[in-house]
């Protein structure tokens, strides 16, 4: 499976001239954790997650028209679309992040997030159950052999 | 497997006058994602989450200072003591929350449990299944 295929969620950027209540009311009215900060022609240059908004801005007392680059995170990990979702796994296990932007030709187009990946492998480990639990109620059904065609 | 097996304690707490600039600063130096409010005689008053922080606290028209009654969930979503980690799965599902306080039969708060703990409790089962089954394969195929 491609990464893209498990995106759920529309890529959600903000420029990185915006303010921080700015990215705090996008991620309200979009209902995302996280926003990819891009640069005016959309080129990605980092992320922030409501997380940081209050760990960052408001514990510190950052003001909250300050520009949302003084609290993204820049080292920015990103995933091509077409890569498999097995390099997802990798770069979250290895960074230790739950969320990854889908980035081609310097445009963001989707985000696979640790959740995604959850469900995928919640849906496959169901789909996988379904004949073991068939065959716990119903038990084995015998196949029809050559020899008893006779 | 019952939830105080899998619940983080002690239960980080505020009280209901605390600021939301002070809750942000306990949430970053305790590091956790919520925050049980709690009254004076220490029962539970409400639940604050770093999102509810972000998106109540810090948009348009908001300060540090707000105080944090104002931005917290009320009704909290609870989990007893005894319960086991399905039942906490399900009240997750039935309420739409990602973390539960695990309380007494007094709504006194011992611990939290969130969701990841439930998806990594489900992780180590399913790794434990795997494990059979290659211990399994291995001894039919070393048999003479």
């Amino acid at each position: 499976m491609h990464a893209i295929e498990a995106a759920r969620k529309p890529p959600a950027t903000i420029t990185a001239d915006r303010t921080i209540t700015e990215a705090a009311d996008e991620m309200d009215r979009l209902a995302v954790g996280a926003l990819v900060v891009v640069e005016p022609d959309g080129r990605p240059v980092g992320i922030v997650t409501d997380r940081d908004l209050v760990l960052r801005a408001l514990a510190r007392r950052v003001s909250p028209d300050a520009r949302i680059d003084s609290v993204m995170s820049t080292d920015l990990f990103v995933l091509s679309p077409d890569a498999e979702l097995r390099d997802a796994y990798r770069v979250f296990e290895r960074h230790a992040i739950r969320r990854l932007p889908l980035v081609a030709d310097d445009v963001v187009v989707g985000m696979v997030t640790m959740d995604d990946l959850v469900v995928d492998l919640t849906d496959d480990l169901a789909r996988l159950t379904r004949p073991i639990t068939a065959q716990v109620l119903f038990g084995h059904r015998e196949t029809v052999t050559p020899a008893a065609l006779g | 497997m019952r939830v105080s097996e899998l619940m983080h304690t002690p239960v980080v707490t505020c009280s209901s006058d605390a600021t939301i600039a002070e809750v942000a600063r306990l949430m970053r130096d305790r590091n956790v994602g919520s925050v049980v409010v709690v009254d004076q005689i220490g029962y539970l008053a409400g639940i604050v989450t770093d999102r509810d922080v972000a998106v109540r606290g810090v948009g348009e028209g908001r300060s540090g200072d707000l105080a944090v009654e104002l931005i917290m969930s009320r009704n909290v979503a609870t989990v007893p003591l005894h319960a086991d980690v399905s039942d906490a799965a399900g009240i997750m599902v039935k309420r739409s929350v990602r973390r539960l306080p695990v309380v007494d039969e007094d709504d006194r708060a011992h611990g939290i449990v969130a969701l990841d703990d439930l998806v990594r409790h489900l992780g180590r089962e399913a790794d434990a299944v795997a494990d059979t089954v290659m211990l399994q394969a291995a001894n039919l195929s070393s048999r003479p």
